[in-house]
């Protein structure tokens, strides 16, 4: 490598900061859903569909903002990037954030996140038109902050490498280029992450305006499916892919510990070339109970969501267990959640491919097995990436020692999550409908379960954000003494 | 039932899972050499990739030879029900609500003004089947009953502050 | 100045009262043949204001940012199905399209255009897919007439219309990024 990985990048740790935050925050508001379900918190209706609306789309948002300074980080290393279009985005991310926030909280706007056309404009009076407005100009807003980040990722990308394709590596692939010039991990995944994003961003905001003119004018009416299809190609493909930028550190840190190199083979650019299109296109497998859909395009929907688990189970996955066995790898912290992250990410691609299958899902969409499905992913996955990120950075930037503490917090972490998200396929076994403020009798334990688990939960990741805080602040103080040390010499 | 099958089945692959990650990171504290390892991996890896591909090749032929979508064939003279659903926030017009054990029904089911999902459950509270019930179009559910009782019909896609309200009831005699 | 002849030919053309009638008789024809024709002839002429006035270009449209807003405004405008209505209806109205479309579209596009770097070119060109994709969505699907002066069916066509575009665009993006640009740069 090159560059130096000691980056003064403020802009990447300012990312991860206010994801960070932002996570822990969200986690709150799903404990006290889930102690609502459980009948132990007695919350209104109206304030439970609210808080499900800030959680999911809270989660989401800083999660992709985080993996979006993890790509960042990493990518910058080896393209020339935009340090305005980063600040950029942070800037439009909070005013978003502070819109949606507004709209949710003093407009009782509660559509969920997937805000389902035409849920925004009739609510049943459960909200005006001005709490939906601030919320979708929110997540306009937003969404153009991360279209501006991708389209400077893909800019960069094509003025370093010639092309997207090139990007993806396909001249490697067609055998043009040999095996050892391929573009490194970062960059392909990166490449992947911009084409999916920038198509999802695309289709959202074209679902967000529609929705702001129907809410604006009811008269104005538009087709139900394919908002709903729009709606979802955004929400998947968004989600999905911070997945896909988390594993940027995955590719970046464990060569280092390992000290192993993990080079893009074919086999890695031919799975990494399969996520892309999959990634595109299977988010119809959240509409294998719309059976006015094409038939086909369901059928597909199932096919290729099990085959879209083959790059991740085939290539990724088992890369990261071939160059951690037998290596001799020092465990800490950072490289602990990275490996536990790929396994977060395979075991909650498992409960994803039964949900694809079409006869399974006719009993269980939409039931709590959804969410048992993502938490696994989401936060044991993507979530592990970030935190272990978090603690690499602060180890190679300034030495920060860890702690018996963050020890315990990363154990408490893992159980805490199997748990949550085990009290949640449990729910989905027995039938539990998810989004649902109360819950009867049967179902309530298992959100007991899920709550007390989010507790610890919530616990751990304030030991790693703290950890991530203190080193900050020991950073910013080694910088103003340079600062110091620079004018004196002046 | 299906949900049993598939908590069994995920439960089954996600403890392998856990083996495995579980034995990588045990053997992780040796040291080896990366070559070897790496060319024995690759071996292994066509033999697991292909095992991968063809167990899910069969289990997708196993699992769409009958999909919820396809209309049953229905005998001479045993012509289904039609029921015309219509969801609303936040309630359910029924053209019907009691049938009987044994008897071909389908609904048709659609919205007068938001998304909703029509789900239907047992006396257990076990869905049995769903589907969406969205404004402009109509998705159909076919069901025969095979016990009597009380089932319940529950709202499954988010439609507003009222949804778990959502419900009502079905007899089967 | 070959090509601000030209321009300001199209220009004059475009105004005469019988072909101005006919081109505005049919939606399709009014929104996307004459209303970009008049964008182009603004691009056209353009480089006769530029040497006119640079200092008020250079002023007020240096980087190019305030020229595109303005750009991106009026093309929105212009995309409201009312405003084609209104045009018909006031006099004052077709006025202002005449005037704004070339002067404060076509003139302000070519200025800022050279001047935005690739970043702000390809943001442009992925909101204009945005704005052209949902108006064939809007007009497609709405199920009532958005225009008092033209049918229904003209409508969809119109839809249709804006649908091919957006296709295009998408397709040229698409070959675009796919195509190797290394030895341009």
């Amino acid at each position: 490598m090159e560059t130096t990985m000691k980056s003064r990048s403020n802009l990447v740790v300012s990312y991860i900061t206010v994801g960070g935050i932002v996570i822990i925050v969200m986690m709150i508001f799903g404990i006290l859903m889930l102690l609502a379900q459980g009948g132990v918190l007695d919350l209104p209706a109206a304030s439970f569909y609210q808080f499900l609306t800030i959680h999911g789309t809270g989660m989401v948002g800083a999660a992709a903002l985080a993996a979006a300074g993890v790509m960042w980080y990493f990518l910058s290393h080896y393209v020339d990037l935009s340090k305005k279009v980063m600040s950029i985005n942070l800037v439009l991310f909070l005013v978003g954030v502070v819109m949606v926030i507004i709209g949710v909280f003093s407009f009782k706007y509660a559509s969920s996140w997937t805000f389902l056309y035409p849920l925004p404009a009739l609510s049943a009076s459960a909200w005006g038109t001005v709490g939906p407005l601030l919320y979708l100009f929110g997540m306009l807003i937003l969404g153009i902050g991360f279209l501006l980040f991708y389209l400077d990722s893909g800019r960069a990308i094509i003025k370093k490498h010639g092309s997207l394709a090139k990007g993806l590596g396909w001249d490697v692939i067609s055998g043009k280029k040999s095996e050892k010039d391929a573009p490194s991990g970062a960059v392909v995944a990166s490449t992947m992450v911009t084409i999916v994003n920038i198509t999802a961003l695309t289709a959202g905001a074209t679902v967000l305006i529609m929705n702001i003119i129907n809410v604006i004018n009811p008269a104005i009416t538009f087709d139900p499916l394919l908002a709903k299809n729009l709606t979802y190609a955004f929400g998947h493909i968004f989600a999905n892919s911070i997945i896909y930028m988390g594993v940027i550190a995955v590719y970046e840190i464990l060569p280092r510990y390992t000290n192993r190199p993990w080079k893009s083979s074919k086999a890695f650019l031919i799975a990494w070339t399969m996520s892309t299109v999959f990634t595109l296109i299977i988010y119809t497998h959240h509409l294998l109970m719309d059976s006015v859909m094409p038939n086909w395009m369901l059928i597909m929907g199932q096919i290729l969501s099990y085959a879209n688990g083959l790059p991740v189970l085939v290539v990724t996955a088992y890369g990261a267990l071939m160059i951690v066995y037998k290596s001799g790898i020092k465990w800490d912290m950072a490289s602990g959640l990275i490996y536990m992250s790929m396994f977060g990410w395979v075991v909650g691609v498992v409960p994803a491919i039964v949900d694809a299958t079409i006869v399974v899902n006719h009993v269980m969409h939409n039931t709590k097995w959804v969410p048992g499905h993502f938490h696994m992913y989401m936060a044991l996955g993507a979530c592990a990436m970030i935190f272990g990120f978090m603690y690499f950075l602060a180890k190679e930037d300034s030495n920060m020692k860890t702690y018996i503490l963050d020890k315990i917090a990363f154990i408490a972490f893992t159980l805490s999550i199997v748990g949550l998200s085990g009290s949640f396929l449990v729910s989905g076994a027995l039938s539990t409908p998810r989004r649902w403020a109360t819950h009867i009798p049967e179902w309530m334990a298992p959100a007991v379960f899920g709550a007390v688990a989010g507790v610890f939960a919530v616990l751990s990741v304030t030991v790693f954000v703290i950890h991530f805080i203190r080193y900050i602040n020991k950073r910013n103080k080694v910088n103003a003494k340079e600062d110091l040390k620079d004018k004196k010499l002046a | 039932m299906v949900q049993t099958v598939a908590w069994i089945v995920s439960l089954f692959f996600m403890l392998m899972v856990v083996a495995v990650f579980s034995f990588v990171a045990w053997k992780s504290k040796e040291k080896r050499e990366y070559e070897p390892i790496k060319k024995k991996w690759y071996k292994a890896r066509t033999f697991y990739g292909i095992t991968l591909v063809s167990l899910m090749l069969i289990i997708t032929i196993y699992t769409l030879r009958e999909l919820p979508y396809n209309q049953p064939v229905y005998g001479a003279g045993n012509d289904p029900t039609i029921v015309d659903v219509e969801a609303l926030q936040f309630g359910w017009n029924m053209n019907q609500t009691e049938f009987s054990v044994g008897e071909p029904v389908e609904f048709h089911v659609t919205s007068k003004d938001v998304n909703h999902g029509f789900g239907i459950y047992d006396e257990e509270m076990n869905m049995i089947a769903q589907t969406q019930a969205m404004p402009d179009y109509t998705n159909k559910v076919y069901i025969t009953f095979d016990e009597p009782g009380t089932y319940e019909i529950l709202c499954l896609e988010y439609c507003g502050t009222a949804h778990h309200l959502m419900k009502t009831k079905i007899e089967v005699k | 100045m070959l090509q601000t002849k030209y321009g300001f030919l199209l220009f004059v053309l475009l105004i005469i009262p019988p072909i101005r009638n006919l081109m505005e008789s049919v939606m399709v024809v009014h929104m996307l043949v004459q209303i970009p024709l008049l964008i182009i002839s603004g691009w056209l002429i353009s480089g006769y204001f530029q040497c006119k006035f640079p200092g008020f270009f250079s002023k007020w449209n240096s980087n190019g940012v305030p020229g595109i807003i303005l750009v991106v405004f009026l093309i929105t405008y212009w995309m409201i199905p009312r405003t084609l209505d209104e045009a018909l209806n006031a006099w004052y109205i077709e006025l202002f399209k005449i005037v704004s479309l070339p002067f404060l579209v076509g003139i302000p596009l070519q200025d800022s255009w050279k001047k935005l770097n690739s970043l702000g070119r390809s943001f442009i060109i992925f909101n204009f897919i945005l704005m052209s994709g949902l108006m064939a969505w809007l007009y497609i699907d709405a199920p009532v007439r958005l225009c008092n002066n033209y049918l229904e069916v003209e409508q969809k066509v119109l839809g249709w219309g804006f649908l091919i575009i957006t296709v295009s665009i998408v397709l040229y993006m698409l070959q675009n990024v796919f195509t190797d640009h290394s030895e341009g740069t």
